[in-house]
């Protein structure tokens, strides 16, 4: 069976990013040192894999100043939360394909 | 370095978004807020109580002083701690949400206005005060501010208009002080 999952987001840490903002909604923003904890994962680590999200237009990456300290702001792009979606729904219809319990069978 | 997609169990990858969505959800999105909601409910338990046991007087002032203090300050430490992890992309309030609910408020506010005693008018300015968080809650998208302002502000009413003086203080420090601590265990309801 061929696989058809996003490579980019099939992938933990890059799940979990995208989990993240996807349930934070694209109106909202998770600074970077906090998504890091979260994820216990080093700066370095989460820096590549959001490189990698930024690139591909699923995530938006803020650079700003609070109280003169330099803060990073990511936020999931609605390119992303679509292909988010589409991750979560192609997991599924792996994991529970179409003709096991399909729409076929009719009301007695 | 190349990475093997394949090598995943797409079940554990599944259940692995689902932990992430509860976890972040409960612990990340109203975290703070849940604090200041258990803040102001002790306040409210403590402030309206005193009123309840001693009446409105210096020491029921004195009272009422020390726990805004206490209030305010605890507020700002706690969005110190939380606030700027996770905020708003676009602060735009919604503008028929908005109108609905300056409507709401003035209403309220004309009907605690006549007839004007000391403790009426107290109510009136937690009236004004909840008005501002409820345009706090629009401008940064936290409903829950929304729900629970516009929650309490009904129960002032109708403590206000229900009872006589002494009963409304007994109600607002049960019922109000309650309906704050259940606001904040209502955000934290799942939270491990």
């Amino acid at each position: 069976m061929a696989l058809s999952l996003n490579p980019l987001i099939h992938q933990p840490v890059r799940l979990r990013i995208m989990t993240v903002l996807y349930t934070l909604r694209p109106e909202q923003a998770i600074e970077f040192t906090t998504l890091r904890d979260m994820l216990d994962v080093t700066d370095g680590n989460l820096g590549s894999h959001l490189r990698k999200l930024e690139e591909a237009g699923y995530l938006y990456l803020e650079k700003t100043f609070v109280m003169r300290r330099p803060r990073t702001y990511i936020s999931i792009t609605p390119a992303g939360a679509q292909a988010y979606q589409e991750y979560l729904a192609a997991l599924q219809r792996l994991l529970k394909p179409p003709g096991l319990n399909g729409p076929t069978s009719s009301p007695t | 370095m190349p990475e093997s997609s394949s090598s995943l169990d797409p079940e554990e990858m599944l259940a692995e978004a689902r932990s992430w969505q509860q976890r972040t959800r409960f612990q990340w999105r109203h975290r703070g807020l849940a604090y200041v909601f258990w803040l102001w409910g002790l306040i409210w338990l403590v402030g309206y109580g005193g009123l309840f046991l001693w009446g409105v007087g210096s020491r029921a002032g004195w009272l009422w002083m020390g726990l805004w203090v206490v209030g305010l300050l605890g507020t700002g430490l706690i969005y110190t701690r939380y606030a700027w992890r996770v905020r708003p992309v676009h602060g735009e309030p919604t503008r028929a949400g908005f109108w609905i609910q300056a409507a709401l408020f003035i209403a309220l506010a004309f009907i605690v206005r006549p007839p004007v005693s000391p403790y009426q008018d107290g109510t009136r300015v937690v009236l004004y005060i909840l008005w501002a968080y409820a345009v706090l809650g629009r401008i940064t998208h936290r409903t829950f501010y929304t729900t629970w302002a516009i929650i309490t502000a009904l129960l002032i009413t109708a403590g206000f208009v229900a009872f006589e003086e002494r009963v409304f203080y007994l109600w607002m420090a049960v019922i109000g002080a309650g309906a704050w601590a259940l606001g904040g265990i209502y955000q934290r309801r799942w939270e491990g």
